[in-house]
Protein backbone atom coordinates (compact mmCIF):
# COMPACT_ATOMS: atom_id res chain seq x y z
CA UNK A 1 0.00 0.00 0.00
CA UNK A 2 1.40 3.13 -1.08
CA UNK A 3 -0.55 5.18 1.71
CA UNK A 4 1.57 2.97 4.57
CA UNK A 5 5.16 5.08 3.65
CA UNK A 6 3.84 8.01 6.08
CA UNK A 7 2.55 5.99 9.04
CA UNK A 8 4.03 4.33 12.09
CA UNK A 9 7.09 4.39 12.08
CA UNK A 10 7.53 6.46 8.56
CA UNK A 11 5.97 9.71 10.67
CA UNK A 12 8.76 9.89 13.06
CA UNK A 13 11.15 9.71 9.28
CA UNK A 14 9.02 12.10 7.93
CA UNK A 15 9.46 14.30 11.06
CA UNK A 16 13.20 13.83 11.06
CA UNK A 17 13.56 14.66 7.13
CA UNK A 18 11.34 18.08 7.84
CA UNK A 19 13.91 18.84 10.40
CA UNK A 20 16.99 18.44 8.45
CA UNK A 21 14.91 20.08 5.44
CA UNK A 22 14.47 22.87 7.85
CA UNK A 23 18.14 22.77 9.38
CA UNK A 24 20.06 22.30 6.25
CA UNK A 25 18.20 25.54 4.58
CA UNK A 26 18.50 28.00 7.07
CA UNK A 27 22.45 26.89 7.06
CA UNK A 28 22.54 27.18 3.55
CA UNK A 29 20.87 30.32 3.18
CA UNK A 30 22.75 32.26 6.09
CA UNK A 31 26.23 30.50 4.33
CA UNK A 32 25.03 32.04 0.74
CA UNK A 33 23.98 35.24 1.69
CA UNK A 34 26.58 36.45 4.38
CA UNK A 35 29.98 34.85 3.32
CA UNK A 36 30.08 32.92 -0.01
CA UNK A 37 32.91 33.78 -0.76
CA UNK A 38 34.73 32.21 2.53
CA UNK A 39 34.01 28.85 1.72
CA UNK A 40 32.24 28.22 -2.20
CA UNK A 41 32.63 24.53 -2.37
CA UNK A 42 31.33 23.86 1.83
CA UNK A 43 28.70 26.53 1.06
CA UNK A 44 27.34 24.96 -2.62
CA UNK A 45 27.10 21.59 -0.99
CA UNK A 46 25.35 22.94 1.92
CA UNK A 47 22.94 24.10 -0.36
CA UNK A 48 22.35 20.97 -2.32
CA UNK A 49 22.00 19.18 1.07
CA UNK A 50 19.23 21.45 2.18
CA UNK A 51 17.40 20.36 -1.82
CA UNK A 52 18.18 16.78 -1.09
CA UNK A 53 16.02 17.55 2.14
CA UNK A 54 13.26 19.15 0.98
CA UNK A 55 12.46 16.84 -2.10
CA UNK A 56 13.27 13.77 0.24
CA UNK A 57 10.86 15.49 2.91
CA UNK A 58 7.90 15.56 0.10
CA UNK A 59 8.36 12.75 -1.31
CA UNK A 60 8.21 10.55 1.52
CA UNK A 61 5.44 12.84 3.11
CA UNK A 62 3.60 12.24 -0.52
CA UNK A 63 4.25 8.29 -0.93
CA UNK A 64 6.12 9.69 -4.28
CA UNK A 65 8.56 5.93 -3.83
CA UNK A 66 10.81 6.33 -7.12
CA UNK A 67 11.21 9.89 -6.24
CA UNK A 68 11.85 9.34 -2.00
CA UNK A 69 14.29 6.43 -3.45
CA UNK A 70 16.74 8.37 -5.57
CA UNK A 71 16.49 11.19 -3.01
CA UNK A 72 17.36 8.72 -0.03
CA UNK A 73 20.60 7.18 -2.30
CA UNK A 74 21.64 10.48 -3.66
CA UNK A 75 21.95 12.08 -0.24
CA UNK A 76 23.44 8.19 1.00
CA UNK A 77 26.08 8.96 -1.37
CA UNK A 78 26.58 12.64 -1.00
CA UNK A 79 27.09 12.10 2.86
CA UNK A 80 29.76 9.22 2.17
CA UNK A 81 31.61 11.27 -0.62
CA UNK A 82 31.25 14.65 0.91
CA UNK A 83 32.13 13.04 4.76
CA UNK A 84 35.60 10.81 3.54
CA UNK A 85 36.26 14.43 1.13
CA UNK A 86 35.83 16.88 4.30
CA UNK A 87 38.55 14.40 6.07
CA UNK A 88 40.73 14.04 3.66
CA UNK A 89 41.04 17.46 2.28
CA UNK A 90 39.84 19.66 5.53
CA UNK A 91 41.09 23.07 3.54
CA UNK A 92 38.16 23.22 1.36
CA UNK A 93 35.84 22.96 3.85
CA UNK A 94 36.98 25.76 6.49
CA UNK A 95 33.53 25.46 7.66
CA UNK A 96 30.79 23.04 8.64
CA UNK A 97 28.40 21.57 5.94
CA UNK A 98 25.53 19.10 7.16
CA UNK A 99 27.80 16.16 5.59
CA UNK A 100 30.89 17.10 6.73
CA UNK A 101 32.60 13.88 8.45
CA UNK A 102 29.39 11.90 7.91
CA UNK A 103 27.52 14.54 9.69
CA UNK A 104 29.08 14.04 13.13
CA UNK A 105 28.24 17.47 14.10
CA UNK A 106 24.35 16.48 14.23
CA UNK A 107 25.37 13.39 15.74
CA UNK A 108 25.38 11.26 12.57
CA UNK A 109 21.87 11.54 12.03
CA UNK A 110 22.72 12.38 8.26
CA UNK A 111 24.33 9.07 7.63
CA UNK A 112 21.63 7.00 9.71
CA UNK A 113 18.79 9.02 7.77
CA UNK A 114 19.18 7.61 4.16
CA UNK A 115 20.10 4.53 5.28
CA UNK A 116 16.48 4.27 7.54
CA UNK A 117 14.48 5.95 4.53
CA UNK A 118 16.35 3.20 1.97
CA UNK A 119 14.99 0.24 4.66
CA UNK A 120 11.60 1.76 5.02
CA UNK A 121 10.82 2.24 1.26
CA UNK A 122 11.78 -1.44 0.99
CA UNK A 123 9.93 -2.44 3.62
CA UNK A 124 6.80 -1.32 2.77
CA UNK A 125 7.24 -1.84 -1.30
CA UNK A 126 4.44 -2.79 -3.30
CA UNK A 127 4.54 -6.54 -3.46
CA UNK A 128 8.04 -6.69 -2.29
CA UNK A 129 7.98 -10.47 -2.45
CA UNK A 130 10.24 -11.15 -5.84
CA UNK A 131 9.49 -7.72 -7.00
CA UNK A 132 12.73 -6.22 -8.18
CA UNK A 133 11.35 -4.08 -11.19
CA UNK B 1 18.42 37.23 30.26
CA UNK B 2 17.93 34.86 27.44
CA UNK B 3 20.43 32.58 28.88
CA UNK B 4 18.82 31.23 31.87
CA UNK B 5 15.43 31.56 30.46
CA UNK B 6 17.07 29.29 27.33
CA UNK B 7 18.50 26.97 30.40
CA UNK B 8 15.18 26.62 31.59
CA UNK B 9 13.16 26.23 28.31
CA UNK B 10 15.77 23.10 27.56
CA UNK B 11 15.62 21.59 31.08
CA UNK B 12 12.20 20.98 30.11
CA UNK B 13 12.79 19.76 26.78
CA UNK B 14 15.00 17.34 27.97
CA UNK B 15 12.16 15.94 30.76
CA UNK B 16 9.48 16.20 28.28
CA UNK B 17 11.57 14.44 25.65
CA UNK B 18 12.54 11.99 27.82
CA UNK B 19 9.04 11.40 29.38
CA UNK B 20 7.94 10.72 25.84
CA UNK B 21 10.05 8.25 25.03
CA UNK B 22 8.77 6.53 27.75
CA UNK B 23 5.40 6.72 27.14
CA UNK B 24 6.38 5.77 23.10
CA UNK B 25 8.65 2.28 24.66
CA UNK B 26 5.29 1.89 26.46
CA UNK B 27 3.61 1.66 23.39
CA UNK B 28 1.14 4.59 24.86
CA UNK B 29 -0.22 7.88 23.12
CA UNK B 30 1.13 11.05 24.71
CA UNK B 31 -1.46 11.93 27.74
CA UNK B 32 -3.26 15.45 29.49
CA UNK B 33 0.03 15.82 31.62
CA UNK B 34 2.69 15.66 28.69
CA UNK B 35 0.26 17.76 26.35
CA UNK B 36 0.26 20.51 29.13
CA UNK B 37 3.77 20.06 29.64
CA UNK B 38 4.67 20.99 26.08
CA UNK B 39 2.09 23.45 25.97
CA UNK B 40 3.78 25.21 28.65
CA UNK B 41 6.82 24.85 26.82
CA UNK B 42 5.65 26.27 23.33
CA UNK B 43 4.22 29.42 25.67
CA UNK B 44 7.53 29.48 27.45
CA UNK B 45 9.69 29.29 23.97
CA UNK B 46 7.18 32.40 22.14
CA UNK B 47 7.70 34.74 25.30
CA UNK B 48 11.38 33.97 24.84
CA UNK B 49 11.20 34.69 20.96
CA UNK B 50 9.28 37.79 21.71
CA UNK B 51 11.72 39.02 24.24
CA UNK B 52 15.02 38.05 21.92
CA UNK B 53 13.41 39.67 19.14
CA UNK B 54 13.03 42.99 21.39
CA UNK B 55 16.10 43.02 22.56
CA UNK B 56 17.71 41.99 19.03
CA UNK B 57 15.59 45.01 17.70
CA UNK B 58 17.09 47.13 20.36
CA UNK B 59 20.48 47.53 20.81
CA UNK B 60 21.86 44.12 22.01
CA UNK B 61 22.93 42.02 19.02
CA UNK B 62 24.78 38.52 19.35
CA UNK B 63 28.17 38.65 16.93
CA UNK B 64 26.42 35.98 14.33
CA UNK B 65 22.72 37.78 14.40
CA UNK B 66 21.14 36.37 11.60
CA UNK B 67 22.10 32.78 12.85
CA UNK B 68 20.25 33.56 15.84
CA UNK B 69 17.42 34.62 14.44
CA UNK B 70 17.21 31.75 12.50
CA UNK B 71 17.72 29.57 15.30
CA UNK B 72 14.99 31.74 17.33
CA UNK B 73 12.74 31.25 14.36
CA UNK B 74 12.92 27.56 14.29
CA UNK B 75 12.77 27.23 17.69
CA UNK B 76 9.03 28.62 17.68
CA UNK B 77 7.90 26.20 14.95
CA UNK B 78 9.72 23.02 15.88
CA UNK B 79 6.81 22.36 18.26
CA UNK B 80 3.20 22.92 16.50
CA UNK B 81 5.27 21.35 14.13
CA UNK B 82 5.68 18.10 15.87
CA UNK B 83 2.00 18.47 17.00
CA UNK B 84 0.95 18.38 13.86
CA UNK B 85 2.91 16.02 12.54
CA UNK B 86 2.03 13.57 15.75
CA UNK B 87 -1.50 14.55 16.04
CA UNK B 88 -3.17 11.90 13.29
CA UNK B 89 -0.49 9.08 13.79
CA UNK B 90 -2.35 7.31 16.22
CA UNK B 91 0.62 4.51 16.88
CA UNK B 92 3.79 4.96 19.53
CA UNK B 93 5.57 6.95 16.65
CA UNK B 94 3.32 9.78 17.13
CA UNK B 95 4.38 9.64 20.93
CA UNK B 96 8.09 9.65 19.70
CA UNK B 97 7.32 12.23 17.18
CA UNK B 98 7.13 14.88 19.73
CA UNK B 99 9.68 13.63 22.00
CA UNK B 100 12.09 14.15 19.24
CA UNK B 101 10.76 17.96 18.70
CA UNK B 102 11.20 18.57 22.21
CA UNK B 103 14.91 17.66 21.75
CA UNK B 104 15.22 19.12 18.91
CA UNK B 105 14.36 22.38 20.92
CA UNK B 106 16.71 21.37 23.82
CA UNK B 107 19.34 21.40 21.23
CA UNK B 108 18.28 24.73 19.34
CA UNK B 109 18.19 26.31 23.10
CA UNK B 110 21.87 25.38 23.66
CA UNK B 111 22.77 26.84 20.31
CA UNK B 112 20.92 30.22 21.15
CA UNK B 113 22.32 30.26 24.49
CA UNK B 114 25.89 29.83 22.99
CA UNK B 115 25.02 32.87 20.02
CA UNK B 116 23.58 34.80 22.72
CA UNK B 117 26.59 34.64 25.40
CA UNK B 118 28.82 36.89 22.57
CA UNK B 119 26.28 39.88 23.38
CA UNK B 120 28.53 42.45 25.02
Amino acid sequence: MSTELGRGPGRLLIAVYATFAIAASSRAGLQLATAFSEAPVAYLLSALAAAVYIVATIALARSARRLATYACAFELVGVLVVGTVSLLVPSEFPDQTVWSAYGLGYGLVPLVLPVLGLLRLRATAPGRAGNRG
Amino acid sequence: MIGPLAVAIAALALVLAVAGGVLAARDLRPGKPLLQGVLLLQLLLLVQGGIALVKVVGDQRPDQTAAFVGYLAVSVIMIPGGLALSFEEKSRYGTLVLAVACLVTAVLQERLGTLWSTVA
